[in-house]
């Protein structure tokens, strides 16, 4: 933990042209360090999908500068969608679309291995490849279809996985699924860096090593999992997590 | 189907290798789509009377009733007879004979205009979902523009350099097609286009024609199948139109506009003389018509459940079958049939028609 | 009023979705139904309402009150909904109209069941705003500007306006982000409460059931798998079913997470 894989300064970000004209993002700085979970939290409105955005390049800062320590990060990045089944081509096969990326960036890899790497990214997210690479996303719950999205995300060993909401769409029960899929993630590939976008606490007090709480575009606290759920010093923080229990 | 999936998919247990082939499903894709076709009444009819249009075609290049260029001058404005079975025209000439070999010149108008219409239409729609907003922009502006210029209007502009012939049918039809088919494909595709699929796509380095070609036009089909199929219909219609007014089909090349042209300024004396191409053609433009209709089903695997048998057997976890509601309900492409998966029937289908 | 259902089938295109299904919600109380996606829950709730699919065959009886909704004519069903029963969704930007203003939405059910001149309908419809804590300048609003859980204040508001004697509150949570999800359950509570009108709340989280009801019915694969007081079901679940949604609805929540 010591140099950061993605450093994010004082970043700014308007929406809107002059009257609409307003900001989302107020000077906000944040690290991402190899290996850890950062969860970014917050509820609609706060700016969280648009930081993690920014952060893999998908959108621009108005002011601010994000740095990647590595190469090109679309290359070096995996995303997952709050809504599986619109993230998932409803014409594609299960197989096809895990292994997208590794077609798209890997002219080098056989066909046999890039099937055997989309077989061993569903494995790590607990489907079995005999039963799910040929079937469809209709023919998939909730649950499953976020794994293979996740299965997707994790294909070409990125070196940051995004997940923007990735529980929220879900059952409760199967939302445990997925929360196990991220934890064998973290086991398997260790340098890997997870960005988790939610609104719950109770939903990634389970993986996240950090949590940076968001509110209305400024950061309202952000710090280890255990201090922020125990000690937490903002109004902000105290009323997530009396939403959260039980 | 227990054979069927370890074809697909076998386990060897060393290496726990899976292998999958992820484009071509098990068993010939082109048998599932044309039984899915055939189950359907409308679906044996377009089949049928397309099947028989290709035949009559084919064979028409090496034998007629009549020679062509025969004409019979005792026998002018015949009604059927064994030696002509659908009677002769005005010249003597035998009708069946330049039915049959009109079918050629109608079949190359009308995959001719389908393949223009088609590449124009795609070109178009690429073009209007660009993620580039000037050209896409400016491309709707460009299409609502040239969509204003008749297509008969287009057509008498070709003549004038080109004279009667073929290629202004299939250009100035495909013109006109394919920007309709631009016009009425834009939604379907610029939801896909929006779609997070595309996006986790662009997220991982794919180019804008990656996503276009492997994820737009396939969840464009359905619309695109229905579009082309009106337009070989309506190219039908129009080849009879165009060479009635004389810039379509030359005289001398046989086509069933040219045997309605001929005949149909004495429609009220000898009605049967036009009876026989209107017939045709009115038969082969619902059969095309159809055609479409039933094709997007079939080759659809979100209505088609045969095209994704994989799930069809196999349930793993209890209590996650897919939600009813979302399988009974339609699916987002437009004017598509409701999808509802019933897995057993599925299942049930597949196995009597293997025993059978 | 009084809710009574007695050996409900439901099956659509041939498939059976729900199976004898026997529950009750007696007059002021508020009972959940919960289980995952797929179980049936949404189409309990259709039926009732008489909101299903035209290729749904229903067998079994619905008594709302004192009327069989089963078979009954879709005008008298029309008449039942609005005025006596009146239905949150789960979804408040799709459930609104978009090109309809908030004070225009919030009265439709006046307008379709009751006579009312236009002074009268607009001063309920304002008593009812500020019943839902929304304050007064949305009226004019469309729903595209309003946030969501502003939005299912509105859809509250609209099931509400006619003071049914029976909801159905079909995951009126679920689109919503944590605090205003908790906001949106105390809200729908006092105001039944207030009415004392009955609920039925459905839901695939027993942690929002817990908040929300005093009894309620476990759904799995159709059935009825499990039924109980929420508080005893919550610390004593009897059956797999409901392990497996209360162990999650644990996992998931802050307070246990230290036993955990």
């Amino acid at each position: 933990m010591t140099v950061p894989i993605l450093s994010v300064r004082n970043v700014s970000k308007y929406f809107g042209r002059r009257a609409d004209r307003r900001q989302v993002l107020f000077d906000v700085s944040a690290d991402v360090y190899p290996g850890e979970c950062l969860a970014v939290i917050g509820g609609s409105g706060s700016g969280k999908s648009t930081l993690t955005r920014i952060m893999l390049g998908l959108e621009t800062a108005d002011s601010g500068t994000v740095t990647y320590a590595g190469g090109d990060i679309r290359r070096e990045s995996g995303l997952v969608f709050q809504d599986p089944f619109s993230s998932l081509d409803p014409r594609w096969r299960v197989a096809r679309s895990v292994a997208e990326p590794l077609r798209i960036q890997r002219r080098d890899l056989s066909r046999d291995e890039i099937d055997a790497r989309a077989a061993e990214a569903l494995r790590t997210v607990g489907l079995d490849p005999a039963v799910f690479l040929g079937r469809y996303p209709i023919d998939l719950s909730g649950g499953q279809a976020q794994r293979v999205a996740i299965a997707r995300a994790i294909v070409n060993e990125p070196r940051v996985i995004l997940a923007d909401e990735p529980m929220s769409a879900i059952d409760v029960a199967a939302r445990i699924q997925i929360l196990d899929a991220f934890a064998a993630i973290r086991e398997t590939r260790r340098e890997t860096a997870l960005v988790m976008v939610s609104h719950d606490l109770g939903v990634v007090q389970h993986i996240a090593d950090r949590i940076l709480v968001l509110h209305d575009g400024r950061v309202e606290e952000c710090g280890p999992t255990a201090s922020v759920l125990g000690d937490s010093q903002s109004a902000y923080a105290r009323e997530l997590i009396a939403a959260a229990s039980l | 189907m227990t054979s069927d999936k370890t074809s697909r998919t076998s386990h060897t247990a060393a290496q726990a290798t899976v292998r999958v082939n992820a484009n071509v499903p098990a068993g010939p894709t082109a048998a599932i789509v044309l039984h899915g076709m055939w189950r359907r009444g409308e679906g044996k009819f377009s089949i049928i009377v397309l099947g028989l249009w290709l035949i009559v075609a084919f064979v028409s290049l090496f034998w007629t009733p009549q020679p062509l260029l025969a004409t019979d001058g005792y026998h002018v404005w015949a009604t059927p007879s064994a030696a002509h079975w659908l009677g002769t025209d005005g010249t003597g000439a035998d009708v069946l004979s330049w039915l049959m070999a009109g079918s050629r010149t109608n079949l190359l108008i009308v995959v001719l205009t389908v393949l223009f219409a088609a590449a124009f239409g795609l070109l178009l729609v690429a073009a209007m979902v660009a993620r580039n907003g000037t050209l896409a922009g400016a491309s709707v502006v460009v299409v609502d523009a040239l969509i204003s210029i008749p297509t008969v209007l287009l057509a008498l502009i070709l003549a004038v350099p080109l004279g009667a012939s073929v290629t202004v049918i299939v250009v100035a039809c495909g013109f006109g097609y394919g920007l309709n088919l631009a016009r009425v494909a834009r939604p379907a595709a610029l939801l896909a286009a929006r779609s997070s699929y595309v996006e986790a796509a662009l997220a991982s380095g794919a180019s804008g024609w990656w996503t276009f070609v492997r994820h737009i036009v396939p969840n464009t089909l359905p619309v695109l199948l229905v579009q082309l199929s009106l337009s070989a219909g309506t190219a039908v219609l129009a080849e009879s139109g165009l060479t009635y007014l004389g810039i379509g089909v030359p005289s001398g090349v046989p086509s069933w506009g040219h045997s309605l042209a001929t005949s149909v300024k004495f429609i009220n004396v000898y009605p049967l003389t036009v009876l026989w191409p209107g017939l045709i053609v009115t038969v082969v433009v619902v059969a095309l018509n159809v055609f479409g209709d039933v094709l997007r089903d079939a080759v659809d695997p979100m209505v088609n459940a045969e095209l994704r048998d994989g799930a069809a057997g196999a349930d793993c976890d209890g209590g996650t079958l897919s939600d009813p509601l979302r399988a009974a309900r339609p699916s987002h492409t437009v004017g598509q049939r409701t999808a509802v998966s019933v897995r057993g029937t599925a299942d049930t289908d597949v196995a009597g028609r293997r025993s059978a | 009023m009084s809710v009574e259902i007695r050996g409900l089938n439901v099956a659509i295109g041939g498939k059976t979705i729900v199976r004898d299904v026997d529950l009750n919600v007696g007059d002021g109380e508020r009972v959940g139904l919960v289980g995952s996606s797929g179980s049936g829950k949404s189409m309990i709730s259709r039926s009732i309402m008489g909101l299903l699919p035209a290729n749904a065959h229903v067998s079994g009886s619905i008594r709302v009150g004192d009327r069989q909704v089963v078979g009954m004519r879709d005008a008298e069903l029309a008449d039942l909904r609005g005025r006596y029963m009146g239905m949150v969704f789960q979804n408040p930007a799709a459930s609104l109209n978009p090109v309809t203003t908030v004070a225009r939405q919030i009265a439709l059910p006046l307008r379709l069941h009751y006579d009312l001149t236009k002074t009268e309908r607009l001063d309920r419809v304002r008593a009812m705003i500020a019943k839902v804590g929304l304050p007064d300048d949305v009226l004019g609003k469309y729903p595209h500007q309003l946030s969501g859980g502003q939005q299912q204040r509105v859809g509250i508001a609209t099931a509400l306006i006619t003071s049914p004697r029976f909801i159905i509150a079909d995951e009126p949570t679920t689109a919503l982000d944590s605090i205003v999800q908790r906001q949106i359950v105390d809200l729908l509570v006092s105001l039944v409460d207030d009415a004392g009108a009955s609920m039925l709340f459905i839901t695939h989280d027993f942690a929002v059931l817990a908040h929300a009801t005093t009894r309620c019915y476990v759904l799995d694969g159709g059935r009825i798998a499990d039924s109980g007081d929420t508080a005893a079901l919550l610390d004593h679940p009897s059956t797999t079913q409901t392990d497996r949604l209360v162990s999650a609805a644990r996992t998931l929540s802050l307070v246990e997470s230290g036993e955990a």
